[in-house]
């Protein structure tokens, strides 16, 4: 099933971006394409949703089948992967992708986490691994993370408007003035990068940034004081306001 | 309690000692019939012998005075007078007399056979007595000896019965020591040797099925756990992206914004429990077999980086006293889930503005944090038991702790002093 808002949109967009493309906008704006091999639909519709906009375009397939035919047809820049489908084993798929194919991003998200599925993912050449349930920033951040990797090799800067964040290096400048970020507020920068435009909740970023444990708490206000600070730098070095707060709900990052 | 064989040991000895009390006076009649019996044959033996001897010496006219010498020197025949009414003919009786040698006051027991005998033309009254045992003699032989008997009845029942239960009651034993042995959750199957004794055999073969039931519903509910948990993870990711989907529609957002965030502290807690049953059917699935030698100093410093930002939030101190290069060989997510639900916990619950506190010292963590009661100790570390009045807990951490101890042997302790949790696990 083609999410179809987006294929409908493919080639009027492409060819309008095609001069865009070439005159304004760098390449890693260029509209990216996914594949979401997902057999629950109500599932695969959320995540078609929340990752489409002007740069990725998202295509949905239920079975094994409809999910071979589809990597047989298009070039995908990420698959992401649900290994229990109707038809087959996603981790079959894996090996076909990765035989065809060396620079499709592949992340399994599968219900199963479990260790040796982990390691066998990564091991067949997935490069990253989500277990459900997940948030879809989340998801988003992986999605881009890999994609900049993949694609992108040669271009470790990362550049919005004023801001230029060196991926290599790990460090943000604005207009030249660096930014002392920590650790944290460096990945929480990049993870509102990666979901601009998008509202992301409390527990989303409390998950993101403590990893595994996050869920032990539910109490969030240890996000609060890192947003704080994140917001409280970028602005003494001269960053416009891109991030705002929504009120009693989370954050989103404005372009 | 007494011992199974020991039971019937009592009434076999009890049982004995009446059959032997009853036996002395049997023994004491058929052996006094006997004594009789033969003492009369005997003393008839000499009648006849002294009649005969008597006819072949018809030259004894008048005996009188030969009578009165032998009656003077031979004891046991007497020769004497019949008085006048007495009935000439044999007689046999028994009679006691003051015995003559030992104490006077004793009497000693005769058998006596009478007989006239014609001696010449004059008939005499021969007597010829037999001394007979008396009967509190026989009674009292008879009885010492059946004393002795019943001792040494007892003594081969006390034997027999210690050979036995180790012969007969062997298969008994083993099968329970067998049952003593088997855990259930350790998967195995219990598997009893063939015994020849048809009970034995009828009971362990009772068993294994009993057993091989309860295997099979145990491993059942564990399967069913685990596939529970993982059929809800999809609903729940559903509902998880769906809520980050409606984050992106401002005007839900603008009217539900609160109440929508609101929305993922019961999500977060389904999450939460479900992740945790899954990881404690992991556990007992044995599902993390890969262990390293994982420096546990360093891992903890690790994860008291996130946890002090936590306990700042929560307005807790916290104090660290962490060992160097304490190595423990086991799984290293495993170590991390303990650490970060007893971590977790004493920062949850630990009272605003107080320490929490957490070291390692000589192979032992403690995490110590304040707080105004103890809490049960015998339902603490079992699942969904409820401690608090917070309801954001998944009631399973504790329980995960104590499994993650039990599979590495690890001893887990909880203290309650100087209004101080304090939760132990020693390495």
């Amino acid at each position: 099933m083609d999410f179809n808002m987006s294929a409908q949109a493919t080639p009027f967009y492409l060819i309008a971006c095609f001069f865009k493309i070439s005159t304004e906008l760098p390449p890693y704006l260029w509209r990216m394409k996914l594949l979401i091999v997902e057999d629950e639909p109500a599932l695969a519709q959320s995540i078609a949703a929340y990752l489409s906009d002007e740069n990725y375009l998202c295509e949905v397939a239920e079975t094994y089948d409809a999910a071979y035919e589809k990597l047989g047809i298009y070039q995908y820049n990420c698959v992401l992967l649900d290994l229990m489908l109707p038809g087959g084993n996603g981790m079959d798929l894996l090996q076909h992708i990765r035989q065809e194919n060396k620079e499709t991003g592949v992340i399994i998200i599968s219900a199963k986490n479990s260790l040796e599925d982990k390691i066998t993912g990564l091991n067949l050449g997935a490069d990253d691994y989500l277990a459900k349930p997940f948030h879809l920033p989340e998801l988003k951040a992986r999605i881009h993370s890999i994609i900049r990797r993949k694609q992108y090799e040669n271009n470790d800067q990362l550049i919005i408007n004023e801001l230029q964040i060196d991926l290599l290096s790990k460090t943000v400048k604005v207009d030249d003035t660096e930014v002392p970020l920590t650790k944290k507020e460096y990945n929480l920068l990049l993870y509102f990068i990666a979901n601009k435009n998008r509202v992301i909740s409390k527990s989303a970023l409390a998950e993101h940034l403590s990893g595994d444990f996050a869920d032990l708490l539910d109490n969030h206000d240890f996000v609060y004081a890192h947003v704080k600070n994140l917001k409280k730098k970028l602005k003494a070095a001269g960053c416009e306001n891109y991030l705002h707060t929504v009120y009693g709900s989370g954050y989103k990052w404005n372009v | 309690m007494s011992k199974l064989l020991d039971k019937p040991l009592k009434y076999f000895s009890i049982y004995a000692l009446v059959i032997l009390l009853l036996s002395v006076p049997v023994y004491y009649y058929i052996v006094d019939y006997i004594w009789l019996n033969e003492l009369d044959e005997h003393n008839e033996i000499t009648l006849k012998k002294i009649k005969k001897n008597l006819s072949e010496h018809p030259q004894l006219e008048s005996a009188d005075s030969l009578i009165q010498i032998w009656n003077n020197i031979m004891p046991g025949i007497e020769f004497g007078q019949y008085r006048r009414f007495e009935g000439q003919s044999d007689s046999t009786f028994t009679l006691f007399k003051p015995s003559t040698y030992s104490n006077p006051q004793e009497s000693d027991r005769f058998r006596l056979l009478t007989s006239p005998v014609q001696i010449g033309n004059k008939i005499y009254k021969i007597s010829i007595e037999t001394n007979v045992e008396e009967a509190d003699e026989t009674i009292l032989g008879i009885g010492f000896v059946t004393l002795i008997f019943f001792v040494f009845l007892v003594l081969g029942f006390l034997l027999l019965n210690r050979k036995i239960s180790k012969i007969i009651w062997q298969p008994f034993y083993n099968t329970l020591e067998r049952i003593r042995q088997f855990n259930i959750e350790t998967h195995e199957t219990i598997g009893f040797d063939k015994v020849p004794i048809e009970e034995f055999e009828e009971l362990n073969h009772s068993l294994e099925k009993l057993i091989s039931q309860n295997v099979e519903s145990y491993k059942q509910q564990r399967r069913f756990v685990e596939n529970a948990s993982h059929e809800l993870q999809t609903p729940i990711a559903i509902l998880k992206a769906k809520i980050d989907q409606w984050y992106q529609n401002d005007k839900l957002l603008a009217a539900m914004g609160p109440e929508l965030a609101e929305l993922n502290v019961p999500l977060n807690r389904i999450i939460r429990i479900n992740k945790n049953l899954l990881l404690l059917a992991k556990i007992e699935n044995n599902q993390f077999a890969d262990e390293v030698s994982l420096d546990v100093s360093a891992s903890l410093e690790e994860l008291l980086d996130y946890f002090t930002e936590i306990a700042h939030a929560n307005n807790n101190i916290l104090h660290t006293e962490i060992e160097a290069n304490c190595m423990v060989q086991c799984n290293k997510f495993l170590f991390e889930s303990m650490v970060s639900n007893l971590m977790t916990n004493a920062v949850k619950h630990g009272k605003k503005g107080e320490t929490v506190d957490i070291s390692l010292k000589s192979g032992t963590l403690t995490v110590k944090n304040y707080g105004d009661e103890a809490l049960n100790t015998e339902t603490i570390f079992k699942r969904f038991s409820i401690h608090s009045k917070q309801n954001t807990n998944s009631g399973l951490g504790l329980a995960i702790v104590k499994e993650i101890c039990n599979k590495y042997n690890w001893q887990v302790y909880y203290h309650f002093g100087k209004n101080q949790h304090q939760f132990s696990v020693n390495f």
